[in-house]
Formats: structure tokens, C-alpha cells, sequence
């Protein structure tokens, strides 16, 4: 899913108006700049969400979670890793 | 004046001998009139011996004619070559060597009447003639009809309007006009069609086409709406979504936080779903261009993507852009 995401994304940032050099020089597949799991981009997406409505100790353990899941999230880590 | 016509009728082909015309199964064959008189002497003399003295005196009486046996010679072939005969074998014209020609078909001889002219009134208060066309008439019957118009004028008991007159005036000249009005019916319509298919095309083209954002211009991220009914998609493809078009240093995505407040602004909650109707007020409200949709939805046992681009302004779609069927998976969580 997160693939196919990727694709359609991409295609829409060229048809909108970006440049093709541009494209390809910037876009990282979500795999690769996040996490291949989407358990982990979900706890991911949940964290950033409950940062914004009720702050950042109610955000942490989706953080976690999300870092537990995805070892390899590195969004979550450089982002919030202040709150890690 | 004659008004009888001789006809001499050989095999498919009738010869007018009044005026002067030859025609297959009714269809006029051209033949030159030194050709066509000479043709009526052999006809007219059928089964019997022509020589070339009775057609020196019949066809070039009083004339200096200083290469006779070429210019018989001439007419023969062009009337072989209109009866399609063959001199070897003839049909039609046997050739007597140094004494003349004989026509060997079987030719049966016809009087009929000839057509009578018709005369109407002018506008302007004269007699006018109207040559006989019927049938394709010729300068000899045109002639007759002249002479006859002339000597004795007919009067037509019905008056007769202007579509009557070229009606019967030029038969020929209607069937070309009705095959050029015809003509350009099919070439407008045609023409029509053409700028009727060239303009759908271009409307679908222009319809197609996005106007291009600048670098200058905000984009607002609607909720993904998850159609699956499995809640892992929830936020997590907005999230993705986002996170692959914050790389592009083209795209300037509206923050969340701005959204956040202008949803505040909106008396609406930060937790708030930022539906397409919702995304799109904000996208008015920060001034921004255009705003991003995205849909995931069941396809079978599949999953479809489509992202939208919109014009905030006008709500009208730029673009649409559909994944692939994606396969659902276990693995696919991972």
C-alpha cells in the first residue's frame, strides 16, 4: 500500500507542476524514509496527532510504539526525539 | 421542315439519321459527323456494296479534298472504334478491298415523330423558344424546334414558373446540381463532424490540463478517506502522503499547526476530520491554491488509491490520479 502511495504521489507532484529533475531527486520511498510497516506509520501518525490536540506526554507511547514496531523509523526518531 | 426522324437500329446500337446521334442501349456514343454521315450512308445501304466514288460524292460533294482515301480511311476506324468492331472479323462494316465498304448487321429502319417544340411566353412579352432536351437533343432538333418555334408558335396552355423552365431546360445541368448540393451536404457534414470531434477533444485536452502551481503557492492536505473499514489507514496515509510531498522543495504543503488554528478560526476542533468540504475552507482561508484528496478504497480483494488535486477557489478538479490494485496481504502491515 505504501508503495503504491508512493507512485501516486509522485505522479501528482510532476503533473502539478514540479519538475521531473526534482522528482527524481527527491523522493525517497516512504519505506525508506519512514517505515515499511504501517502499524508503525499509523502509531507514527497517531503520536503527531495527539502531540497537536493534547500534547506530548499524551503523544509518547505512540511514539514508542511506533519506534517498538518500526525499528527502522527514522521520521519518528529525528523528529521526536527529544521526546524519546 | 421534317417532322419525322429516321432511325436505323443495328444490333445494341440506333442511329438518328435526322439528327445525327448514335447511341448504345440508349447511352450516346460520341462520333464526330463526317464519321456519323458516312455510318448513315454504309447503314442506310445495308447488305449492299458503298464505294468510295458514292461516298467521294455523297460526303465530300464539291469539295477539294486532296487526300480522300486518308480522310475515308479515318472516318472507318473512328466509326470501328465506336461500334467496337474488328476488321478482320466485322460485325458491322465489311471493308471491299479498292472498290468500298459494306454493312454486313442486320439493320432495321424506324420513322418516328419528332418531338414537338415547346414555346412559351417571355416576361418581357415576346415569344421564346426553349429547345427540345428531351432525351438529349441535338443541334438538328434544337433547329427543328427553332424553325418550328419560329413558323409556328405554340402556345402552352399552362403557365409555366421558372423551376419548370430549368427543369426542363437542362436536365443535365439539375443532376449536376443536385449532385453538388448533395456533394456539399456530405462535405459540411463532414466539416461538422470534424470540428465537432476536434472540439470535444480540445475541450477534454483543456479539461486534462492543470494549470501548473508556482513555487509561490500553499497547498492544503485533506483527511484521507478510508473506505476499507480497516482503521490501520486511518491518518497513517495522510501521514505518508505528507511526508512524501514535504521532500518536494517545489510543493509548500500548509503546516498542520496552521490548519490547527485556522480550524480554531473555524470554530471547528484540531481533532476535527479536515473532510474535502472542511480542507477546502481552510484552503480559502490561508489563501491557498489548491488542495489534495485522497480516497483508499476495496477494489475485490484489493486496494485502490486516488489522490485529487482541487482548485480551492472554484471546487473544479485538476487532476485525478488512481493506483494500481493493490493486493490485500498480511504482510502488507509489516
Amino acid at each position: 500500500v505504501l508503495k503504491a502511495l508512493d507512485k501516486t504521489a509522485i505522479r501528482l507532484r510532476s503533473k502539478l507542476g514540479e519538475s521531473l529533475a526534482s522528482v527524481q531527486e527527491y523522493a525517497t520511498p516512504l519505506e525508506e524514509a519512514t517505515t515499511p510497516s504501517l502499524d508503525a506509520l499509523q502509531a507514527y501518525s497517531q503520536g503527531a496527532k495527539t502531540m497537536v490536540t493534547k500534547g506530548d506526554s499524551a503523544a509518547l507511547p505512540f511514539f514508542q510504539r511506533a519506534v517498538e514496531t518500526g525499528s527502522e523509523f527514522c521520521c519518528g526518531l529525528r523528529r521526536h526525539g527529544g521526546l524519546l | 421542315v421534317s417532322a419525322t426522324q429516321k432511325l436505323l437500329r443495328f444490333g445494341v446500337f440506333e442511329l438518328n439519321v435526322d439528327t445525327e446521334e448514335l447511341s448504345k442501349s440508349g447511352i450516346p456514343v460520341k462520333l464526330p459527323p463526317q464519321p456519323l454521315r458516312l455510318l448513315a450512308l454504309l447503314a442506310g445501304h445495308a447488305s449492299q456494296v458503298v464505294t468510295r466514288d458514292q461516298i467521294q460524292k455523297e460526303l465530300w460533294a464539291g469539295e477539294t479534298f486532296v487526300d480522300f482515301d486518308h480522310g475515308v480511311n479515318k472516318c472507318i476506324n473512328q466509326i470501328r472504334t465506336a461500334l467496337v468492331d474488328n476488321a478482320d472479323h466485322p460485325l458491322y462494316i465489311e471493308t471491299l478491298p479498292r472498290r468500298g465498304y459494306r454493312f454486313v448487321a442486320p439493320v432495321i429502319s424506324k420513322t418516328i415523330l419528332a418531338p414537338q417544340p415547346k414555346i412559351i411566353e417571355s416576361d418581357s412579352g415576346e415569344r421564346s423558344r426553349l429547345p427540345v432536351l428531351i432525351g438529349g437533343r441535338t443541334k438538328a432538333a434544337t433547329a427543328t424546334a427553332e424553325v418550328a418555334a419560329a413558323s409556328l408558335p405554340v402556345a402552352v396552355p399552362d403557365p409555366i414558373t421558372a423551376a419548370d423552365l430549368a427543369t426542363e431546360v437542362a436536365p443535365t445541368q439539375k443532376a449536376r446540381f443536385r449532385w453538388s448540393r448533395a456533394h456539399l451536404v456530405w462535405v459540411g457534414l463532414a466539416v461538422l463532424m470534424v470540428t465537432a470531434v476536434g472540439g470535444g477533444l480540445y475541450w477534454r485536452w483543456r479539461g486534462h490540463k492543470v494549470p501548473a502551481l508556482t513555487d509561490k503557492d500553499t497547498v492544503v492536505l485533506a483527511d484521507f478517506e478510508n473506505k476499507t473499514g480497516d482503521p490501520v489507514f486511518d491518518d497513517t496515509l495522510k501521514q505518508g502522503l505528507t511526508i512524501q510531498l514535504e521532500q518536494s522543495p517545489f510543493l509548500d504543503l500548509i503546516s498542520q499547526g496552521k490548519v490547527n488554528q485556522t480550524l480554531k478560526l473555524m470554530g471547528r476542533s484540531a481533532a476535527d476530520l479536515v473532510t474535502p468540504e472542511v480542507a477546502r475552507e481552510v484552503c480559502q482561508r490561508t489563501g491557498s491554491k489548491a488542495m489534495i484528496t485522497g480516497l483508499i478504497a476495496n477494489l475485490g480483494s484489493q486496494y485502490v488509491i486516488g489522490l485529487e488535486a482541487v482548485d480551492c477557489k472554484t471546487g473544479t478538479f485538476w487532476l485525478k490520479r488512481r493506483s494500481r490494485p493493490v493486493r490485500r496481504k498480511p504482510c502488507s502491515r509489516r
